[in-house]
């Protein structure tokens, strides 16, 4: 990009933009360009080099499910261009246009159609310039490879760069509000490329951060360094909700290089010249603590949470007339299933760089909503919004959203304290024991069935606080600092069931908060499937009916039964009634299934065979097979990769992920007190991936998660008979209930 | 304390308290990326790094247990542009998702496979027991390091 001369940037009005800048050699932002970020011109989504190479911006961000890959796949098709010409930029609210948050399997979905417009809008407008230039009109012109070529002239050919290189577009784009944002729409027109028409979207283009993450050459938030840097660590109330009487700050006096204590109402952190002296500063800094919340008594968790203050009760379903069709049933089955405190458990704990001085902010973290973030904090240090520049930087994987934006308030206020820029990464019990978690849920189901065994009434209710009691600006930090806005939306709750009953209610309580939530991989829908399904379950094996039969008469959605097909074909499904005769071997073997649902258009059917050791009751999944319908597949190999992924994490937290907390706080601290899957409790897993080309792609990052654990419930009581409604399977659980 | 330490086939010396986890030595004094940060516990696996011939958890070794042996980082394995055999086995099975466990997967598997140049697919799993990866990217780093074994058998 050309540097802005005074003259444009003053027409242009434009703010200054900062790009270029190198972190790994630590030197300092400079302004070399300008650029918009507005949604409603072309300029701010994309822009073509005099080399023909094309930057797009997205405030969409890459988690390390292959989303930058996919991109690039995307616009090269729509602009004719080579992948390896299409360079991303993710995440800057300096140089991004907003889109929302990077959550809820909707990078593909939401994400990408604003980019993907913005570049078949910039190859029309190249269209139109190569046609004036050449005098001919826009249908006597080819376009590939990024040259455009008049049709019946052969020497008559130019390249994008050499028709817009490094200049501006200067083209509004069509917009409509969708969720609360801007976002470019087809103008009048305008064409996008037909299925048919697509080279790269639906090819396993390798993904372009793999060589980097091997090669130990990729920037992580965790390596981000700038000058004059220091290392901060914080320090947690020992109950929440304790205030902090005292600090002994003699005590870290000896501490080499410490720099400060820094205290804000009950935000307390400590800031050192070198990152092992702010740990052992935190370590040793003598604090007097008071008061602060009693927790439940761990095996009373389900039912404190039934009983906790009732914020609001959503039904979701009412349809026919539940109570008189259950009233008048021949009879009545009911089940209570209950789902742990769960942790996203990012491998590298929380970790942002935050540089607080002359009223300005700019802070690197791997935030998945850095608008939101920015106006957080800015109202958290009280800094105009356009002095607050988030730089979004690939953390450890995301599975919901974690503590990223948590690290960055604790950062900011500990660089805000000192005037200099701090690094702050948790420590590993920072992490698990102040991580926004996923909440405990407690779920009654009742069904009603006539005479013939047919399902009339069915009946969900789940209890459960929001997960989303860790978002805008609800961040550790400025709780504990106060003065928060303690935001609250309720979300996560009761989703309907798939199946088609003639009497349906389903409601969700939502309650009081126990622990900080925020979504974690299908919130609600993980937990709502293992209930619904284990419990469809449970009532095929009451009437002996073989539970994929029994879910055929409920289940109308064609893709639906498409993708459970699918699935039990790809298995060798036999058909038969649950449970296997008893064999009276030590090992009993079993196999399940289960579906389940992620929006409108996904859908996955699950297959899973698992072996129960009777001694120890340890269970061992030894194949799972799923089919997944989720669009049209951009790239196959990632969206495969990506449900092997979300089903070995099904697995992980079906068999062994629960938080445990005494009447103080939570003592799951570190991976022994809070063990997940290994390399040793991998099962080989076979994808059905059933491709609708002509229906618009979405992402499959949850989806593939959500049947997992009713599907192994399902196999475990197949295989013992043994019907388990509290998850997670542990040896201890199982081995109690043989 | 000045602290000389050979990795990746350099000498580097530094200045620090010996007790020091080896960990922050490579990546604040050397700006070494590659061993990460997981748990400090030696749990997990993130802070691999080989030491004298054997994947050690630097988050949890000292550099006073260093000595002379010789250190060698992901970085040492091979670059971007010439990757080692096991890191091209990573890329070309797409072996990484977030890849922040990837260090610990690929010293360990590096360690493991000049000892036992062709296991079972059992035998990889057991080995890799202690790396913890939470991104379930398993099965393809499980093919990829089958793959570098292949590799090493050919060449």
């Amino acid at each position: 990009m050309k540097p802005i001369s005074r003259r444009e940037f003053v027409h242009t009005g434009c703010r200054a933009l900062i790009v270029g800048f190198s972190l790994r050699s630590g030197v300092l932002p400079a302004i070399v360009s300008t650029k918009p970020v507005n949604p409603e011109e072309l300029d701010s989504w994309l822009s073509i080099g005099r080399d023909g190479k094309v930057t797009v911006y997205t405030g969409r961000i890459d988690m390390g499910t292959g989303i930058e890959t996919a991109f690039g796949q995307i616009i090269a098709d729509e602009l004719d261009v080579p992948f390896e010409r299409v360079k991303i930029v993710m995440g800057d609210t300096e140089l991004t246009p907003d889109q929302g948050k990077s959550t809820a399997s909707s990078n593909i979905g939401q994400g990408a159609p604003p980019l993907r417009i913005a570049a078949a809008e910039a190859r029309r407008a190249l269209l139109k310039m190569a046609a004036d230039r050449f005098r001919v009109s826009v249908e006597d012109l080819d376009v590939a490879d990024g040259i455009v070529r008049v049709r019946k002239a052969s020497s008559k050919r130019i390249s994008y760069g050499e028709l817009i290189g490094g200049r501006r577009f200067r083209t509004r784009l069509d917009q409509k509000v969708d969720g609360g944002l801007s976002q470019p729409v087809a103008s009048r027109g305008l064409r996008l490329k037909a299925p048919g028409e697509l080279r790269l979207v639906g090819t396993s283009v390798p993904r372009v951060d793999v060589p980097a993450k091997v090669t130990a050459s990729f920037r992580y938030v965790h390596n981000v360094r700038v000058p004059s840097m220091l290392h901060g660590r914080v320090i947690r109330p020992p109950r929440i909700g304790s205030s902090l009487v005292s600090v002994d700050e003699s005590s870290v006096s000896g501490v080499p290089g410490f720099v400060k204590v820094v205290r804000k109402g009950n935000f307390l952190g400590v800031v050192a010249e070198r990152e092992e002296h702010a740990i052992a500063a935190a370590r040793v800094l003598k604090l007097d603590w008071t008061g602060g919340r009693t927790l439940p008594d761990y095996p009373d968790l389900y039912d404190a949470v039934r009983d906790s203050k009732l914020i609001k009760t959503d039904v979701v379903t009412n349809s026919g007339n539940v109570d008189s069709a259950l009233a008048g049933a021949a009879k009545v089955f009911q089940s209570t299933y209950t789902y742990p405190v769960q942790l996203h458990g990012m491998l590298g704990p929380s970790c942002a760089v935050a540089d607080v001085r002359d009223g300005r902010a700019t802070i690197w973290s791997g935030s998945q909503w850095i608008q939101g973030d920015r106006r957080n904090l800015a109202g958290m240090l009280g800094i105009p919004l356009d002095s607050v520049r988030l730089i979004w930087v690939e953390a450890s994987g995301s599975y919901g959203r974690l503590g990223c934006d948590d690290a960055a308030a604790d950062a900011a206020l500990l660089s805000q304290a000192i005037g200099r820029p701090v690094r702050v990464q948790w420590m590993r019990h920072d992490e698990h024991g102040w991580e926004p978690m996923s909440p405990a849920m407690t779920m009654d189901i009742r069904a009603g069935v006539d005479a013939d065994g047919r399902i009339t009434a069915f009946e969900f209710q789940q209890w459960s606080q929001s997960h989303s009691r860790g978002e805008s600006g609800n961040f550790v930090a400025w709780r504990l600092a106060g003065g928060n806005p303690d935001w609250e939306r309720l979300s996560g709750g009761a989703y309907p069931p798939s199946y088609e009953f003639p009497n349906t209610r389903v409601s969700g309580h939502f309650v009081e908060e126990l622990f900080r939530s925020i979504y974690l991989r299908a919130p609600g829908r993980i937990q709502d499937n293992f209930a619904i399904e284990s419990f469809l379950d449970e009532i095929a094996a009451i009437q002996q009916t073989d539970p994929v039969e029994f879910r055929r008469e409920y289940l109308k959605d064609a893709m639906a039964l498409q993708v459970l097909n699918a699935a039990v074909q790809k298995a060798g499904w036999q058909s038969r009634p649950s449970p296997r005769p008893n064999t009276g071997q030590s090992v009993m073997s079993g196999r399940g299934m289960s579906f389940g649902e992620h929006g409108p258009e996904k859908r996955a059917a699950i297959v899973a065979d698992v072996d129960v050791d009777r001694p120890s009751g340890r269970v061992r999944v030894s194949r799972i097979v799923i089919a997944t319908a989720c669009g049209r597949i951009i790239n196959p190999q990632g969206l495969r990769h990506q449900i092997q992924g979300a089903v070995l994490q099904g697995i992980s937290r079906t068999l062994f992920e629960a938080v445990k907390f005494d009447r103080s706080h939570v003592t799951s601290l570190d991976w022994r007190s809070y063990p997940v899957l290994t390399f040793a409790d991998v099962p080989d897993i076979e994808t059905v991936l059933v491709d609708q080309p002509g229906v618009e792609p979405s992402g499959a990052g949850e989806l593939a998660t959500v049947p997992v654990a009713a599907a192994l419930c399902n196999a475990i009581f197949d295989a013992t008979g043994v019907r388990l409604r509290q998850l997670p399977f542990t040896p201890e659980r199982v081995k109690s209930a043989l | 304390m000045k602290v000389p330490l050979r990795v990746n086939g350099r000498v580097a010396t530094i200045d620090i308290d010996p007790a020091t986890p080896l960990l922050y030595a490579l990546r604040n004094d050397l700006k070494l990326d590659g061993p990460k940060f997981g748990c400090g516990l030696g749990q997990c696996g993130a802070c691999t790094v080989i030491a004298g011939g054997k994947a050690i958890r630097s988050c949890v070794t000292p550099v006073s247990a260093i000595g002379t042996k010789e250190i060698v980082t992901l970085e040492g394995l091979g670059t971007l542009k010439r990757p080692h055999p096991i890191q091209q086995a990573f890329i070309d099975e797409q072996a990484a998702q977030c890849g922040y466990c990837i260090n610990g997967v690929i010293l360990t598997a590096k360690t493991f496979l000049d000892e036992n140049p062709q296991p079972t697919d059992q035998q990889i799993r057991r080995a890799l027991t202690g790396i913890l990866c939470r991104c379930g990217t398993h099965l393809e780093i499980i093919r990829a390091i089958k793959r570098a074994a292949q590799h090493r058998a050919t060449v």
